[in-house]
């Protein structure tokens, strides 16, 4: 099983129905334990809203449980996922957000870029929630790394019989341009598909690894800036979640002034975005 | 406003386009026997100029390019905007998202590659100043650092050619090479700005903090603020101006205004347009098409113009100094060589794909021969040494390919053959 531990960071906001309900949906596809982290006091009053919600979704304290942590609420999620060994961080996320709070941070950005397991940010989670339906997915080579979350792309779309586009999104034109100081169109698209061909031979060597099963996958490659290219393709295509594999190193506010791939993504989610790490945790 | 008399109007155009027709028959050929477009318009130029027209046909060749009166200093004019075009060109090649994709193996290659042939350049340059021919030891310090910044640049676009037909574009060693290629394009190109305002300056004046403060400011608030905002315009005029001709004149316009700046706060102007070319070239509502169209419009109009216009001004074969050539090329040679491949080294790759970084780096290509062209023009190097330098450019980028190849060739298995090869098939 891929995932076997989900957390929920929570604050008693407008919101935390829904997202407790997504959450609960995911416990339930991947059998999974949630655990709830809620940064801030444990009130009485708290628990008992939770208690409550706790039954109107199904969930029990066998399969859930709540940590109630104080301290800086970023790092304080960071670590209960470390010490609870989550696979996958659930957390709720505005789809776009003003400069400042942008280059600051928001909380589901801070998680987004630091965590070190997988995290689904929601961008419109519903009290009652559906299955996903139509799962965009990187396919860009980014060594072993693509080959898991292709799996993990396939495994949910298999639960949620969701249909699949493996997206691999690159410059081709630009990087067929470079390769000299004059070209002709003809010669320019000759390189375009050549390197296309790599990337798509790329990629049929990362699937013909991976049991596809029943779903019902498309590939596909896009012309464009990486992040911007599949942003872009996952809003046009109304797909219901975007997943991306993470950077190898965490993203820092550096990343956010000459902007990293996945910080085009994260300055407007198209729709709900996976980020996946790989197992840190048996 | 004075303006050119009939007869110089029908020369200057007649020039234009005899050297138009000249560079794209002989950069043809040069393409034919796979070498860069720019070895041809050089040719050229040698052709049409002092070295063989001039030799053989003077009256011809004086009637065509006089080298006194209204006309070369018109000529003179339309390549100072050539360079000012070709750099921001060069700047829109520049990629950042793939420099920081490539992480600190692209940094490690290209901090070495840029730093070790800088200082070895500087080094011999500085302590054997003698050898490189040249007359005015005032200058020895600016002199050494510029032969250290010629040492360390490398011809992005002859690289990426090279990595294409060897298959390895897109492989990871193939984007380490790009990524530390632009990198030092980057910085070669400040360094050699400093350089030139150096010049200007004198090296002990406080003016040179100024400069270089002005300058690190410029390319800092360029690729941030400067790129949000081009970022945010280019939408808005590519939906309400006409397409190509307006994002067309932006672009330029731009990237002429960046230059103006440069040129005013003491740095050359070209650092100013490859800055905007960066800034510009890095937007993400940047036209496919559009970048196209500049590329073509500088390539094939502005770029011939500049090239042969070298062999114009040169007498490359009464300035040809074997000994230098062989100092240059051994210097270029042996400093990116060892400079790019232990970078490569250190990044964790193996000795022979340390060796093919090292060759890829080597490539010096057109930038090089730009940047000899200014320091000729600024009188930091004499005509011996420049036709030195242009050759030194040609030869590491002809020779870049195939010894990459050689390179290469054992590590078959880390670049396998596709797999119909594998068959047979």
């Amino acid at each position: 099983m891929i995932v076997k531990q989900i957390a929920l960071a929570i604050a008693f906001s407008p919101r935390l129905e829904a997202n407790l309900a997504e959450a609960a949906r995911l416990r339930k596809l991947f059998d999974a334990h949630l655990t709830l982290i809620h940064v801030g006091d444990h009130e009485a009053h708290d628990a008992c809203v939770l208690e409550k919600l706790f039954e109107k979704h199904g969930l029990s304290h066998q399969n859930t449980h709540v940590l109630w942590k104080h301290g800086n609420p970023v790092e304080a999620i960071l670590d209960s996922c470390r010490e609870e060994e989550i696979n996958l961080l659930v957390t709720g996320a505005m789809e776009k957000e003003g400069i400042i709070t942008y280059l600051k941070g928001s909380i589901a950005r801070q998680l987004g870029r630091k965590a070190q397991c997988s995290v689904l940010m929601l961008t419109e989670p519903s009290v009652q929630p559906h299955a996903f339906k139509n799962i965009v997915v990187g396919g860009n080579d980014h060594e072993s790394k693509t080959s898991y979350t292709l799996e993990l792309a396939i495994e949910l779309a298999r639960r949620d019989q969701a249909k699949l586009n493996i997206i691999q999104e690159a410059d081709y034109h630009r990087m067929a341009q470079l390769g000299s100081d004059v070209k002709s169109e003809k010669e320019i698209s000759t390189i375009k598909n050549e390197l296309i061909d790599e990337d798509r031979k790329k990629l049929d060597s990362l699937l013909s690894c991976t049991d596809c099963g029943q779903v019902h996958v498309n590939t596909m490659n896009i012309e464009g800036k990486p992040g911007i290219a599949i942003s872009n393709f996952a809003r046009e295509h109304q797909a219901d979640l975007l997943v991306l594999t993470a950077p190898e190193n965490k993203l820092s506010l550096f990343d956010r002034v000459f902007q990293h791939d996945m910080e085009y993504v994260l300055a407007h989610l198209p729709c709900n975005v996976l980020i996946v790490h790989q197992p840190q945790f048996n | 406003m004075s303006k050119l008399a009939h007869p110089e109007m029908i020369t200057l155009i007649l020039s234009i386009g005899i050297m138009l027709l000249v560079a794209r028959f002989l950069g043809e050929l040069a393409r034919k026997l796979k070498m860069p477009l720019v070895v041809g318009e050089i040719i050229g130029g040698i052709f049409l100029g002092p070295s063989i027209l001039g030799r053989y046909y003077p009256d011809l060749n004086h009637s065509l390019f006089p080298l006194i009166g209204n006309v070369p200093i018109a000529l003179n004019g339309i390549t100072s905007i050539s360079v000012i075009m070709l750099l921001f060109v060069a700047g829109m090649e520049v990629e950042l998202s793939l420099i920081r994709k490539q992480g600190t193996t692209a940094l490690k290659t290209s901090f070495l590659g840029l730093s070790i042939p800088m200082v070895l350049g500087f080094y011999v340059a500085h302590n054997y100043y003698n050898l490189f021919r040249q007359t005015n030891t005032q200058q020895n310090l600016v002199f050494s650092l510029f032969i250290g910044t010629a040492m360390s640049i490398s011809a992005l676009p002859v690289i990426a050619r090279t990595l294409m037909d060897l298959k390895l574009f897109k492989t990871k060693i193939g984007m380490i090479i790009i990524a530390a290629a632009m990198v030092d394009d980057v910085i070669g190109w400040l360094m050699f700005s400093v350089v030139l305002a150096l010049m200007k300056t004198g090296v002990g004046s406080y003016e040179v903090l100024y400069t270089l403060g002005y300058t690190l400011l410029y390319a800092l608030l360029m690729l941030t603020i400067g790129k949000k905002i081009i970022d945010k315009s280019l939408p808005w005029a590519q939906r309400n101006f006409s397409w190509p001709g307006g994002i067309l004149s932006i672009a330029l316009g731009l990237s002429f205004i960046g230059a103006a700046f440069t040129e005013y706060i003491g740095i050359h102007a070209i650092f100013g347009a490859f800055i905007m070319g960066i800034a510009f070239g890095d937007s993400v509502h940047m036209n496919e098409r559009t970048r196209e169209i500049i590329n073509q419009f500088v390539t094939n109009v502005f770029a011939p113009l500049f090239f042969v216009a070298i062999g114009l001004k040169i007498n490359f074969i009464a300035n040809f100094d074997l000994n230098l050539v062989i100092l240059i090329l051994g210097l270029a040679i042996v400093t990116k060589m060892l400079g790019a491949g232990l970078g490569a080294l250190w990044g964790n790759l193996s000795l022979r794909e340390s060796l093919a970084v090292g060759f890829g780096m080597n490539a010096r290509g057109a930038m090089e021969i730009i940047l000899a062209l200014l320091a000729l023009e600024a009188k930091l190097i004499t005509e011996p040494l420049f036709v030195a330098i242009v050759i030194m450019a040609v030869v590491t980028s002809v020779m870049s390919g195939p010894f990459m190849q050689w390179m290469l060739q054992t590590e078959s298995l880390k670049y396998p053959a596709e797999p119909e090869e594998q068959l047979g098939i």
